[in-house]
């Protein structure tokens, strides 16, 4: 937690409360896409059954959906892409210069 | 044709792929490619057909190397250009290899896909591990030693050497990553070609990617593992097209292991950055030999349920699989340690030699952060 509110209070001298620690802009946005990404696999686990069947169908023949795995894979990673590299960024974990 | 035969995803199981799908998230980010290669056999333990593990491996890397490679590419490692020209050539080479795999899938079911992805799988990684491990042990022996012998050494190895002096007029390239220098393009097509061909075959074309971009073109460790995730975007994405026509891509499957991969890739990647050359090289060799290993014990099980083999008893199959698995986890476990342990480590001898340097160097570092 340590680097958690250091990382807040250098990268962008927001000191707004949060649970006794200073969330800055950073932070609320690494929280935003955590949110989204969340709610992303909330929709995929939601929608299981009717993905699965997507995929069957297009194995039986019909290609209507086929491209529908690779945009759902694209979705995910950006979303989810830039929500775990703000993650470990927040946390303090950076590579070295 | 036989019906797709989709996991079921229990709590249990989607646990057990977040953590597989960060582990090896890690492993890729951090050597480059072989994300895949623990993840394949992991799918394939879990229940998943191989050519489902296969396809949906593809799935779910393509986008993570995306995700990948543009962070590299901000550390300067990745060789644009290389990786483009590899992608193209690879392409073929998936296209190729995805039809073996469904002509196989056609004669022989399931189990025929099966056993073969596990022949090759036990082929590539011995002849792929023993080399790399070799290196890794030789690049360290000579930093013991003359430092400035042992990188010019360790920078270009004696093929390479030679492939960069073969002149063929007309289809001669200029690559950043081999020091500015050129090679034939005819080197690169075989090469990118192979390297596809195993992508379709085990969802892992970066054993074949990043040695021969390092021992055939001269390309340093760290800058070839970083291109291979620009290769793997390139042909990841077709491979999974190609897949995904016949529906044999498990979205599901593959987007529960990006959860944890994308965790796990991004470590990996700012771990490179702590790291010296041969530690790379060296957990590479460690996690190959290791899942060589686990592939090794299941293959009389896909032989005998073939009837090639004698056919086993059941407690025999059972015990069998358990051991694979079992030397899978331990695979997993020991790279994501040997990854962490080099990470902190790189970590702490940073912040001590952060430090150590004159107060102006923090301050001027402060400043830049804001």
């Amino acid at each position: 937690m340590q680097y958690l509110a250091e990382a807040y209070i250098n990268g962008s001298g927001d000191h707004r409360p949060w649970n006794g620690y200073p969330i800055g802009r950073k932070g609320w946005l690494t929280i935003a896409t955590g949110v989204i990404s969340a709610g992303l696999y909330f929709l995929l686990y939601h929608y299981g059954a009717d993905i699965r069947h997507l995929a069957e169908a297009t194995n039986h023949g019909d290609k209507t959906y086929f491209l529908a795995p690779i945009a759902i894979a694209f979705i995910f990673s950006l979303v989810h892409g830039d929500f775990t590299g703000r993650f470990w960024d927040s946390i303090g974990l950076q590579a070295k210069d | 044709m036989e019906a797709i035969n989709f996991l079921d995803l229990t709590p249990a199981t989607v646990a057990i792929l977040f953590l597989v799908g960060f582990i090896g998230g890690m492993v890729s980010g951090f050597i480059g490619s072989g994300g895949a290669f623990v993840l394949t056999p992991a799918m394939m333990s879990l229940g998943a057909p191989a050519i489902v593990a296969v396809a949906s491996n593809m799935a779910h890397k393509f986008p993570k190397a995306l995700v990948g490679s543009l962070k590299r590419a901000k550390y300067g490692q990745v060789d644009v250009k290389l990786g483009v020209i590899m992608g193209v050539f690879a392409e073929i080479g998936v296209f190729v290899g995805k039809n073996v795999m469904t002509d196989i899938r056609a004669r022989f079911g399931d189990t025929g896909t099966d056993l073969y992805v596990s022949a090759v799988f036990v082929v590539v990684l011995a002849i792929v591990g023993g080399f790399v491990l070799r290196d890794a042990l030789r690049s360290r022996h000579q930093e013991d030693g003359d430092v400035a012998e042992a990188e010019a050494i360790d920078r270009t190895p004696r093929l390479a050497r030679w492939v960069q002096s073969v002149r063929i007029p007309g289809t001669m390239m200029r690559f950043k990553s081999i020091g500015d220098r050129e090679v034939s393009i005819l080197f690169i097509i075989p090469l990118g070609f192979a390297t596809g061909m195993l992508a379709a075959s085990i969802a892992v074309g970066g054993f074949i990617g990043v040695p021969a971009m390092m021992y055939v073109l001269g390309v340093p460790a760290i800058m070839a593992s970083a291109t291979e995730l620009v290769v793997a975007f390139v042909m990841g994405a077709g491979g999974s097209m190609f897949y995904a026509w016949d529906g044999f891509v498990d979205i599901r499957l593959s987007m529960i292991i990006l959860a944890g991969s994308l965790f796990g890739v991004q470590i990996g990647a700012i771990g490179t950055t702590y790291v010296k050359d041969w530690v790379v090289k060296l957990i590479m060799a460690m996690i190959m030999l290791i899942v060589l290993v686990s592939r090794f014990f299941k293959l009389p099980v896909y032989l005998s349920d073939l009837n090639l083999i004698g056919t086993l008893s059941e407690t025999t199959s059972t015990l069998l699989s358990n051991i694979s698995f079992t030397t899978l986890g331990i695979a997993l476990l020991t790279g994501a340690g040997a990854i962490l342990a080099a990470l902190v480590k790189g970590m702490a001898e940073h912040r001590r030699e952060t430090a150590a340097a004159p107060l102006e160097a923090p301050l001027e570092a402060a400043v830049e952060t804001r």
